[in-house]
């Protein structure tokens, strides 16, 4: 999925892959969709769902690895809200990136479906260019009910 | 304010946690849900001061209900917070785990 060339950053943060800065980066996802004029319940799912899948990229790519390099964008056209995440790591197998089935309970595996019940659209691929993987999702903002008059 | 603690309580072993639960400590929640699990057959994971959970902090509480139900012991979540409530809900398990507002409730 490419980005828009005509839509706004709103920011482009460079992390390492430690769980420690998953707080920093919900408070940073958290201004950054409030201030897009996401209503509460949205923010609260998009700062789940965001760190859900940076905590993919950790776990999975990274492989806990604690230094690995980690982008993210968010971006704007209109009333959509774009997210794309990017990793230096090996290259994961697009097939394995996928909702499981949620009648199954078992530990481990939510976060793809989480992602999959928030977002409007998601696509796992490589970069154009260089190492690693991309993950890019949108969705649409949802305001409060006084700013929708 | 983040941790776990357990008392005893009304005949259960109580594991309260608190703060926000994340990749960086849900093993730590992870592994006092299983060490009380370990000493006692009856336990309550207390969340109502839990202001956020991932799905690593839910993957603690599914594998102390799936370790629990495995030795016939009783589990459940006590007082859960709005926010894990929002989080069980996407994630299609707040009708998996019992769930009570109190000890009271429990016991019944």
């Amino acid at each position: 999925m490419t980005l828009p060339v005509n839509m706004e950053t709103l920011a482009n943060i460079t992390f390492h892959s430690c769980p420690s800065n998953l707080q920093q980066i919900r408070r940073q996802v958290r201004s950054i969709t409030a201030a897009a004029g996401c209503n509460e319940e949205q923010v609260r799912k998009l700062v789940l769902v965001v760190e859900e899948a940076i905590t993919n990229v950790m776990r999975h790519a990274y492989q806990g690895e604690l230094t690995g390099e980690i982008k993210l964008v968010v971006a704007r056209q209109a009333d959509v809200l774009y997210f794309k995440l990017r990793d230096f790591a090996d290259p994961v197998d697009p097939g394995c990136i996928k909702p499981r089935d949620l009648s199954e309970c078992r530990p481990g595996g939510l976060g793809v479906n989480l992602i999959d019940e928030v977002m409007d659209s998601w696509e796992f691929g490589r970069p154009d260019s260089g190492q690693g993987n991309v993950l890019t999702m949108t969705k649409s903002i949802e305001r409060g009910i006084d700013e929708r008059v | 304010m983040k941790g776990c603690e357990a008392r005893d309580e009304d005949g259960f072993r109580i594991v309260s946690v608190s703060g926000e639960v994340d990749l960086s400590w849900s093993s730590d929640v992870r592994s006092a849900i299983l060490d009380a699990l370990n000493q006692h057959s009856a336990v309550l994971v207390e969340l109502s001061g839990v202001s956020y959970i991932d799905s690593s902090g839910i993957a603690a509480l599914v594998e102390g209900y799936q370790t629990s139900k495995s030795r016939g012991a009783s589990f459940g979540l006590l007082g859960i917070s709005d926010a894990v409530r929002a989080v069980l809900e996407l994630a299609r398990l707040d009708q998996v785990f019992p769930i009570f507002p109190d000890t009271a409730a429990a016991k019944g």
